[in-house]
């Protein structure tokens, strides 16, 4: 059992285990994108970091990734933590506008402009179609080629390969490809329509 | 050659990939030789290899598209490839490509239609002190302008120039020597001898000319048997290159021309008698320099990791062994147990030379201690020397290579390992043959491989070659990329102390870091810490470039001053102009301005002042270096280089770039850069490895410490020092112009008329702003506004 603290709360963890999977065990949230159960983890969309403290210091870890640590004190939802996911989340938004996923993101943890110069990539290179081609398909047909902001998810040579049985997972995990958020016209623009949602009551006879 | 020839693309691929082993870490060797072949990777040939090594097809595609070295497009007959490195940068190579690029008539990148000619570039050569560097089929041509493009090219347009053979000039020096090396007695008598530096400098600057002249000259005296003639590596002071030292009385000669070779063999070799015409010669007071010691460049230096180099033939483990070397691995084998020499190590303050500065004793312990499933333990040596600007360690493997194995060998015995890798750049080939050439001669002679010196421990080591890729020096990414994968890295919550290469504990130390290991052993730790100040001992190599007098590799005592190392030893900034900042840590450090130039070099000082210590680049900028441009420069170059693996630092440096690209353009505002400052926290605080994590360094040091040339760009749309094209003019003054000519001549845009001898003008609207007319103008008449 490895003893830590997060968000205030004193909880036990399985050794081995990230603080991701302890935090969701005691309902904490944490948002992430590039993650899925059964797939190795990648760390690489970022959205997942958390702070962790230990007396003056303090870090910025990714949570899918760092495994838990016996008096780890971890936070959140600091406003670090919070203005980091929110630049993440704003980034993305300037490459893939239109991801339903990453609309709703924008809404719920309060973005609402994309300050920088947007284009229409749709994909934002968290590799879940790879890892689930290689790691529970058994296809090993796509892979990320180029480097850097080239960096791409590609067939070989464009070409489909034999290794591919269009199984179509690839599909099935990406937080892109899917039908577009409704709310949005233009790239850069934000639809959060969910945001004045919130703002609604929806269950009132529950307070 | 010939039965080569009629193999198929087939039989050669699956013969290439029998040579080399199936294994998946020769990769990119494999990859390498068929584009040897081929000029480029054929898709067929990417199938072959990916059915011969049982390797899915997308990772080679993978891999081929990740690293420059690849291309899977045909490249020209002539490759012509500039240096975008930072040395190179603050003397214009900018100019130079556009001007390249002009004149084949290809982007950077392209090959031209009739297969002639290929532009690339590359981010350094490691040959800055002669920047701007090109290099065309393998030559080297050291401080070219735009002005001489058109001069450079010409032979290569007319197809007729005679091969050089990139590896001829060893296996002659090698062969040279072969037969008559042995002890000490032999080589290291009291008698003459000649040491002739071949580091790259000298090389550009004809040495091997000069050596042949040399022993030319010996020969028809018929003292070719009892004078030795050794090839060092570099020996630090290329901007005078070539350098020659005559033994026994160690007269220093320096700009030595093939024609000079008769004279010093007749006077100086034979009679005792010293050629006045190529002593050095102060500049300033006129005095003329016998010795080594006498010349200000070295007075202060302290080179004990350099030092054996100019003793040594770059390919004689024999000579390595007569000054000295490996008597500290017989010490360690046999006189002391591997935590002792932990202890030493750790006593002895030594801290990494590739960067960060972590204690090298904490890392060894950590990987000693580590559990292994089947025993294997790896040990790295990190010769990527990816900074540009920088070239020690490219020095030290090809000048001492037996310095950086004897260290290893040692901390494999420390820490119980017995594999190691080395991996070099893919831009060093000399370097990679030269630590080739080195693990073959120890083996020979039982330093490394199987029962060493009889002691029962073993340790095999190999090369690994670089594909041209910066983030390959990271310590993760470099062991993805030894194992045949895309350099891409990974988390370390988990040490690679405790799973790194092939899962295996690893432990990674850069080329300067292990040549100080055999420093340690032979001289006792309390004597090697006795140097530096509290937290950094020892010495370290700085490669001293840019806008400095004597350009080169300096080897200082830690603790010393930046404006000693600037002033003293590189003699300051030339042409009468201003000094304004100095960059170390490379596009992880920081520009230090002038008022903090009396800090001492040290870790932990360079750190609080907003840069590092980095490798050990040095860059010296002038009053004609934009600040900005040079933010903008290294974001460009960590956009080039990211692997692209997390969101921060991929997007966040291409945004990161194009807002202060728009400062250079007159297009910036106050909010962009508040903007940025707020992006450049958040890739800091969320970038997955060190590249990313550093990766705004640049730009927070410059902000910081020249703002007040941000504000100008912005506001008043002026670059002070002439560097951003967009908003600068080129104007003749009409009072200076004599009407010579020679600038409407060059101009490559026809910009400039006026009658003969009457004053000339620019075409503000034709102008591309090259500059030329700027640099060939004698009589200081065009100005940059
Ligand atoms: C992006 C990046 C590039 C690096 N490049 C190099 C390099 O070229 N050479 C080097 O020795 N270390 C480089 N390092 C540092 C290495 O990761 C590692 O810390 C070092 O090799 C350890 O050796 P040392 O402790 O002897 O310095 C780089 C680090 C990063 C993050
Ligand atoms: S295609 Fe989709 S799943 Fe694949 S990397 Fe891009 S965003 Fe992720
Ligand atoms: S910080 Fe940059 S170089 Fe490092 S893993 Fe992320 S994208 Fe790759
Ligand atoms: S080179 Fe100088 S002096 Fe000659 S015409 Fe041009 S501006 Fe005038
Ligand atoms: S979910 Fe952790 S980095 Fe993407
Ligand atoms: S050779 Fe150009 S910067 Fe090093
Ligand atoms: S290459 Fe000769 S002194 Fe540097």
């Amino acid at each position: 059992m490895v003893n830590l603290v997060i968000d205030g709360q004193r909880v036990d963890a399985e050794e081995g285990w990230t603080i991701l999977d302890a935090a969701r065990y005691y309902g904490v949230e944490i948002p992430t994108l590039c993650h899925m159960d059964g797939l190795t983890p990648y760390s690489a969309c970022r959205l997942c970091v958390v702070e962790v403290r230990r007396g003056e210091r303090s870090r910025m870890v990714a949570s899918c990734s760092c495994p838990v640590e016996v008096g780890m004190e971890v936070v959140t939802k600091s406003d670090r933590v919070k203005k980091a996911r929110r630049m993440i989340i704003e980034l993305m938004l300037a490459t893939t506008p239109n991801s339903r996923t990453l609309q709703c993101l924008a809404s719920e943890h309060g973005v609402t402009e994309v300050r920088f110069r947007g284009e229409d990539r749709r994909c934002i290179l968290c590799g879940l179609c790879i890892r689930i081609c290689d790691q529970q398909m058994r296809g090993g047909a796509i892979g990320f080629s180029q480097r850097g902001v080239d960096r791409t998810v590609s067939l070989p040579f464009h070409k489909t390969p034999e290794a591919c049985r269009q199984c179509g997972a690839c599909m099935y995990v990406c937080p892109v490809c899917e039908l577009p958020c409704p709310g949005t016209l233009q790239p850069g623009e934000l639809c959060n329509n969910c945001l004045n949602v919130v703002e609604i009551d929806a269950f009132p006879s529950a307070k | 050659m010939a039965e080569e020839q009629t193999l198929s693309m087939t039989e050669f691929v699956s013969k290439v990939v029998e040579d080399n082993g199936a294994d998946r870490s020769r990769l990119t060797a494999i990859l390498a030789d068929v584009q040897q072949k081929y000029n480029y990777l054929p898709e067929q040939a990417l199938r072959d290899i990916a059915e011969a090594m049982e390797v899915p097809l997308v990772d080679i595609y993978g891999v081929a598209t990740f690293y420059t070295l690849f291309s899977l497009v045909p490249k020209g007959r002539h490759v012509v490839t500039v240096c975008m490195g930072t040395a190179c940068h603050v003397r214009n190579s900018a100019d130079l490509l556009q001007e390249l690029s002009r004149e084949l008539g290809i982007e950077p990148g392209q090959t031209s239609r009739d297969m002639s000619f290929t532009l690339e570039t590359v981010n350094c050569l490691g040959a800055c002190a002669m920047g701007p560097v090109m290099v065309v089929d393998g030559k080297y041509y050291g401080q070219m302008t735009a002005s001489k493009v058109k001069k450079v090219l010409k032979p290569y347009r007319a197809e007729k120039v005679e091969e050089e053979a990139p590896s001829g000039r060893l296996v002659s020096a090698a062969d040279l020597e072969k037969h008559r090396v042995g002890v000490r007695e032999e080589r290291y008598k009291d008698s003459t001898a000649l040491a002739l530096c071949s580091g790259t400098g000298c090389r550009a600057a004809i040495s091997k000319e000069v050596a042949t002249a040399l022993r030319e000259a010996l020969r028809k005296n018929d003292l070719e048997d009892n004078v030795i003639l050794r090839e060092t590596g570099c020996r630090g002071f290329c901007e005078r290159g070539p350098i020659l030292t005559v033994k026994p009385d160690n007269i220093l000669y320096q700009r030595v021309s093939p024609g000079d070779a008769d004279e010093i063999v007749r006077e100086t070799v034979m009679n005792g008698r010293v050629v006045e015409r190529l002593l050095f010669e102060d500049p300033e007071t006129g005095e003329k320099a016998v010795h080594e010691g006498e010349v200000p460049f070295y007075a202060k230096q302290l080179r004990w990791v350099l030092g054996a180099s100019a003793e040594i033939d770059q390919s004689e483990i024999d000579d390595y062994i007569g000054v000295g070397g490996y008597r500290a691995l017989a010490r360690a084998l046999f006189k002391m147990q591997p935590e002792q020499v932990i202890d030493e190590v750790d006593r002895a303050g030594l801290r990494g030379r590739g960067g960060g500065g972590f204690p090298a004793a904490s890392k060894w312990r950590a990987c000693r201690e580590a559990r292994s499933s089947d025993g294997v333990k790896y040990v790295l040596c990190n010769a990527d020397e990816g900074d540009p600007g920088a070239f020690m360690d490219r020095c030290l493997l090809e000048g001492n290579p037996h310095s950086v194995l004897e260290g290893m060998v040692i901390g494999a015995y420390a820490i119980g390992a017995n594999r190691g890798f080395i991996y070099v750049r893919n831009e060093y080939p000399l370097a990679v043959e030269k630590v080739t050439e080195a693990i073959r001669q120890a083996e020979q002679k039982g330093l490394l491989g199987d029962d060493i010196l009889g002691s029962g421990f073993s340790f095999q080591v190999g090369v690994s070659r670089g594909g041209g890729a910066f983030v390959c020096g990271e310590s993760t990414a470099l062991m993805a990329s030894i194992e045949g994968r895309i350099g891409e890295p990974r988390e370390k919550y988990i040490h690679t102390a405790v799973r790194g290469l092939y899962v295996r504990p690893t432990n990674l130390n850069n080329v300067e870091t292990w040549a100080n290991v055999p420093i340690i052993i032979n001289e006792g730790p309390d004597a090697y810490a006795s140097v530096g100040t509290e937290g950094s001992k020892g010495t370290k190599i700085f490669s001293l470039v840019g806008k400095i007098r004597n350009t080169g590799l300096v080897e200082v005592p830690m603790g010393i001053t930046l404006r000693e190392i600037i002033y003293d030893i590189g003699g300051g900034v030339p042409n009468g102009k201003r000094f304004k900042a100095v960059q170390t840590g490379g596009p992880s450090g920081g520009c230090i301005p002038e008022s903090l130039i009396d800090i001492p070099v040290d870790f932990d000082r360079l750190y609080e002042v907003g840069s590092m210590m980095g490798s050990g680049g040095m860059i010296v900028m002038d009053e004609d270096t934009c600040m900005v441009d040079v933010a903008r420069y290294f974001l460009d170059f960590l956009g080039d280089e990211s692997c692209g693996k997390c969101t921060p630092c991929r997007e966040g440096l291409k945004h990161m770039t194009s807002i202060v690209d728009d400062v250079t353009k007159g297009r910036g505002s106050k909010e962009q850069l508040e903007l940025l400052r707020e992006l450049a926290e958040v890739v800091k605080d969320t970038s997955l490895c060190g590249l990313g994590q550093t990766a705004a360094n640049p730009v927070l040091s410059t902000m910081r410490y020249f703002e007040e040339e941000y504000c100008e760009h912005i506001l008043e749309k002026k670059c002070r020092a002439g560097v951003c094209k967009a908003l600068i003019q080129f104007q003749i003054d009409a009072e200076k112009c004599t009407g010579c000519g020679r600038c409407a001549v060059q101009c490559p845009s026809n910009a400039i008329s006026g009658e003969k001898k009457e004053p000339h003008q620019i075409d503000r609207e034709r102008c591309e702003k090259c500059g030329i007319c700027y640099e060939v103008c004698e009589y200081d008449a065009v100005v940059r506004k």
